[in-house]
């Protein structure tokens, strides 16, 4: 189910495009952080 | 993606930050960072686990890609905004940055047509043809 505001987001991690992880609760954790869903493929 | 690099300072001043994903695998994806000089990361889902666990997995289309949507996280991971968009359709950016200004609520954060430009649409395909159509699953 695709979060919805006021609920709570699932945790997650992922390397970035040059092999850095990152935990989406850190990410989160300094301050808001725009998350940005894209296609790619281009 | 770029409109978001244009903006990133004003969003920073605002006290919020960036980050892109995708189901692109590494180098295609730092191309992209590359290519629009994004100041933010760009994560990599080409397992397609975030996207699936987050029910934004288009199957449909390229071999499985992620639906454009574009969330607001605070602290906790609480959800403050979300939009789910399409190729033709979005939340508009300075509305999500009125947003984290706190000049605006999430429902009234205005649309905006999406519109390819011809050089974003030059550049398309040539990655296309340089990596292929579709991201290998991993």
């Amino acid at each position: 189910m695709t979060p919805d505001v006021g609920g709570e987001a699932p945790d997650f991690e992922l390397l970035d495009s040059t092999g850095v992880a990152h935990r989406l609760a850190s990410l989160v954790a300094r301050g808001p952080r725009v998350l940005l869903f894209y296609r790619g493929h281009w | 993606m770029a409109e978001y690099g244009r903006a990133y300072e004003e969003i920073r001043a605002a006290g919020a930050d960036v980050v892109a994903l995708s189901v692109d695998t590494q180098a295609r994806s730092e191309a992209v960072r590359a290519q629009l000089a994004l100041p933010y990361p760009v994560l990599c889902d080409p397992a397609r686990t975030v996207v699936r666990a987050w029910d934004l997995h288009n199957a449909r289309e390229m071999g499985g890609i992620a639906v454009p949507a574009v969330f607001v996280i605070g602290p906790d991971r609480c959800v403050r905004y979300r939009s789910i968009d399409s190729t033709r359709d979005r939340v508009a950016t300075d509305g999500v940055l009125r947003f984290l200004r706190g000049e605006a609520r999430g429902k009234e954060l205005g649309r905006e047509r999406v519109q390819a430009g011809l050089g974003e649409f030059a550049r398309a395909i040539a990655n296309a043809v340089r990596r292929g159509l579709r991201t290998p699953h991993e």
